[in-house]
């Protein structure tokens, strides 16, 4: 029991930092960099959801691109309201993956990862083909701020970064809730097995394509919620800001964070945007450097770096988390 | 009414026909053994029962429903539940989960409702379901083992869990693959009893793959040999044990 | 006659394709894995004909066996480092990792020869016009080359002990070793024999393209198509395709511009949604 309490203390101070931040930084470099970091999350934790299934997202990027242009289209076309434009990017992102998944998701994992790829070629070169929808390689300037009143009071989304700081954090957390809930639930058993076991897994009457279809239909609508905060926030959507090599570092970051639970996935992410910052002076060697640590990485860490700790964990993991048992062990759970 | 009827069924790849016209019956209760040197076609036709195959040709027809060409997970719904030689358990989950995943079908909790759940109904959801796990487990006294990872349990551990696993699913039909194949003997009687238990009260139909001819011929009412993929023979296991044609396919293949 | 003149224009890429993706799905079915990289060895051997032929001036006939060799070796590197090493660990792993050398490959050319796109003469230029056709002579030593290429990886699969054993891995692991050859030397085999495709395809290719470090990725992302369409490791289904998709890009380049991609995608999309193991796939 205490031990529980111990657990989800950390997060809650975590959280609560998070908060405080922009009442001590507000420099809009350090914002930005945080409101990225809040939108790579939430990219990262619907890759490694889909990870757990055994399919690899390189397209992650395209999704959260579909998102934005949504907005982008609702907004300086239609004129929609931000509340209303927001969900629908979500939607729309999951009605495409649901489509593309349905051919997709029946193949063996690499096929499907290549066919990410070939997706990401594809809506990239949709985006510039397609001048009438999604005005060419020019794409969508300016964004119309959102206009969004809490009690009474405009939030000035035009004058600060502040306000899309905390849209992009609650996006981020409530993201986390899910994926947390998920994946220590018996859903998040079901995921893995479908993973590691399939055909065992077929043998109990779960249908392995329904699952895999509804991790990667939530984990695109979370990116294209996410698109739908960037796209006001940069107030310009165009085709070269989502692309296949930020769909790797995605992975590449899901990976080094560890494929186990979606910590792993929140830390890789922060550990290659820390790297991403190092590397910005080595822009040329920029794709040596991170092909060679990700041979490196796969060949001697396949759990990545939270993995180890994870594994041993995992071990000793029980389903239900809040049913009280005596062994030592109870309190470790991820 | 037989609880699984086979007609004509064939499988060929190219240059290889694997399984050629065959016919199967097996009623409700009763433990048929499917028997023949290697490679002779079991467990092809293992997975063109439970779906893992599509046949060329032939019918399977379940509870008197035709069911070929029908998907694994399906027919599992339906009450036809396989197990496999090798891929016993979900070797990096616990003891315990292994079954609560195994029940998950059949605890009617999907993605939304476990999703949406309050704290309060979850815990209500994560009881019963552990709950009849533990009660599963214990059928085979592994309940002890709960929470360890499936993994690292004993092979005669890890058969036993998979027919716990296989029960879970409320199989109507079972399909064996080699259950007591890598076990000693006190295992193996601790294995046929929990099959017999199930056949008894709830009277699942069972085809047994096994190459252990001592657990073929004790348990076993009937008995169907294939050899190259075609049956050579049926009966009791008297009769089959000494039909020439059998006894020749054995010698002849070692 | 514009059909006809399509179909012509269309041959000699195919024939790259073709040999190509007969590498690719040799390696994917041997290996189970998806080599990323596998564009890139196009590349090295492209820039190795452009060394030869180019910079170093020569003879032309010197510059396949250049490549061949390159690419060899590149591939025997890849299962040191990162196919044997990994062969246990599933088909998503090794994959993965055959990405990141895809990247540092790419960069080290860039670094090497810069991003300006590169020359090589062709063998044999000119046209010769029959008719209101035109056919360029540059296809012909293409065509000759791929053909003869082609043949020789028949003649080994079907004929060869040797070829045998490597059908045999792709579907059986004991099987293969039932001719007496150890699995690591098959192995090692296939990458030679993959390398001699990808070094011909690279050095054919070169004349009638331009050689910089990213010709690689396009190409790759073609072959995988062929790949999958075809049927991953049927050999047949990768020459069938691989003309397939060859006339499928030049009818498409000519009749319908830059749509030709999603004319292409839409394709093998419904390809895979009809078959989803491939149209000459072993599966279910």
């Amino acid at each position: 029991m205490k031990s529980q309490k111990w657990q989800l203390f950390i997060p809650f101070i975590i959280l609560l930092l998070l908060i405080l931040v922009p009442v001590f930084w507000h420099s809009p470099r350090y914002l930005s960099l945080f409101n990225l970091l809040f939108l790579n999350i939430i990219l990262a934790l619907g890759v490694f959801s889909l990870w757990s299934v055994g399919m690899i997202n390189a397209a992650q990027p395209v999704f959260f691109g579909l998102g934005a242009y949504t907005v982008a289209i609702l907004l300086v076309r239609v004129h929609m309201p931000y509340w209303l434009a927001f969900p629908i990017a979500g939607i729309i992102p999951a009605a495409i993956a649901g489509a593309f998944g349905f051919v997709a998701l029946k193949m063996k994992g690499a096929y499907f990862l290549f066919l990410t790829i070939a997706l990401c070629e594809l809506i990239g070169w949709i985006w510039v083909a397609w001048k009438g929808l999604f005005r060419g390689s020019v794409g969508f300037y300016p964004i119309p701020q959102p206009e969004i009143k809490i009690f009474g009071l405009k939030v000035l989304f035009s004058q600060s970064l502040v306000p899309y700081y905390y849209l992009a954090l609650i996006l981020a957390v409530i993201t986390c809730l899910f994926y947390f809930k998920i994946h220590q639930s018996r859903i998040g058993r079901v995921w893995e097995s479908v993973g590691k076991h399939e055909d065992l897994l077929a043998n109990t009457g779960v249908s392995v394509f329904a699952q895999k279809e509804i991790c990667f239909v939530a984990s695109c609508f979370f990116a294209g919620l996410a698109g739908a905060v960037y796209a006001p926030y940069m107030t310009i959507v165009s085709p070269t800001q989502f692309t296949l090599w930020q769909g790797i570092w995605i992975v590449l970051g899901v990976l080094v964070g560890g494929i186990f639970s979606p910590i792993g996935a929140i830390v890789g992410t922060v550990f290659m945007a820390v790297l991403g910052v190092f590397l910005t002076r080595f822009s040329n060697t920029q794709p040596l450097i991170l092909g060679v640590i990700l041979v490196f990485v796969l060949l001697f860490m396949p759990s990545g770096l939270f993995g180890v700790p994870g594994r041993v964990i995992n071990k000793i993991r029980d389903m239900a988390p809040n049913h009280n048992i005596e062994k030592e062990e109870s309190g470790k759970r991820f | 009414m037989p609880i699984l009827k086979i007609e004509k069924l064939t499988k060929k790849f190219v240059g290889l026909n694997a399984v050629t016209d065959l016919d199967l019956e097996v009623n409700q209760g009763q433990i048929l053994g499917l028997i023949g040197p290697n490679g002779a076609g079991k467990t092809t036709t293992f997975n063109l029962i439970s779906g893992a195959l599509s046949p060329t040709s032939g019918r399977v027809i379940f509870k008197g429903k035709d069911v070929t060409g029908f998907k694994t997970h399906v027919l599992a719904r339906m009450g036809l539940v396989r197990t496999f030689q090798l891929a016993t358990v979900f070797q990096d989950l616990t003891v315990l989960d292994n079954i609560q995943v195994a029940l998950h079908y059949r605890s009617g909790e999907g993605f939304w409702r476990i999703l949406l759940a309050t704290p309060a109904m979850a815990r209500k959801q994560n009881a019963r379901v552990r709950e009849n796990a533990m009660k599963l487990l214990d059928l085979a006294n592994l309940g002890q083992f709960a929470h360890h990872r499936a993994g690292i349990l004993p092979s005669g551990h890890q058969k036993l869990m998979s027919i716990i696993i296989a029960l879970a699913v409320e199989p109507e039909l079972l399909l064996l693959d080699e259950p007591v194949s890598g076990l000693n003997s006190e295992e193996i009687d601790i294995l046929m009893s929990l099959v017999k238990t199930v056949r008894n009260e709830r009277g699942t139909g069972i085809i047994m793959v096994e190459h252990n001819m001592k657990v073929v011929m004790d348990t076993c009412e009937q008995i169907v040999v294939i050899n190259f993929g075609q049956k050579i023979a049926e009966g009791t296991p008297e009769q089959v044990s000494s039909d020439k044609k059998v006894i020749e396919a054995y010698l002849g293949s070692e | 006659m514009e059909i006809i003149q399509t179909f012509i224009n269309g041959i000699s890429l195919s024939l790259i394709y073709v040999l190509f993706a007969l590498g690719l799905t040799l390696i994917m079915g041997v290996f189970d894995v998806c080599n990323f990289a596998y564009g890139d060895f196009v590349m090295v051997a492209a820039f190795a004909a452009y060394l030869v032929i180019t910079k170093w001036s020569l003879p032309y006939v010197l510059a396949p066996i250049v490549a061949m060799v390159f690419c060899s070796v590149l591939g025997l590197a890849f299962e040191k480092g990162i196919f044997y090493p990994m062969r246990n660990r599933g088909g998503l792993e090794p994959g993965l990792a055959t990405f990141g050398a895809s990247s540092a490959l790419e960069t080290i050319a860039l670094l090497i020869f810069g991003g300006n796109p590169l020359g090589v003469r062709a063998l044999i230029s000119g046209d010769v016009k029959v008719g209101s056709l035109f056919f360029p002579l540059q296809n012909l030593p293409i065509i000759i080359g791929s053909l003869f290429m082609i043949s020789l990886l028949f003649l080994f699969v079907q004929r060869t002990k040797l070829g045998l054993a490597v059908r045999a891995l792709q579907q059986d692991q004991e099987a293969a070793t039932l001719q007496g050859i150890s699995i690591a030397n098959i192995r090692i085999v296939v990458w030679v024999i993959s390398g001699c495709l990808v070094g011909a395809a690279g050095v054919l290719l070169a004349p009638i393209s331009y050689v910089d470090p990213f010709i690689g990725s396009g190409l790759l992302l073609k072959g995988f198509a062929v790949v999958i369409m075809g049927g991953m490791g049927s050999i047949p289904g990768a020459l069938v395709c691989g003309f397939l998709l060859g006339f499928v890009d030049s009818f498409g380049q000519t009749y319908l511009g830059t749509y030709s991609y999603l004319f292409a995608f839409g394709f093998i999309m419904i390809v895979l949604l009809i078959r989803p193991q491939g149209l000459l796939g072993k599966g279910r």
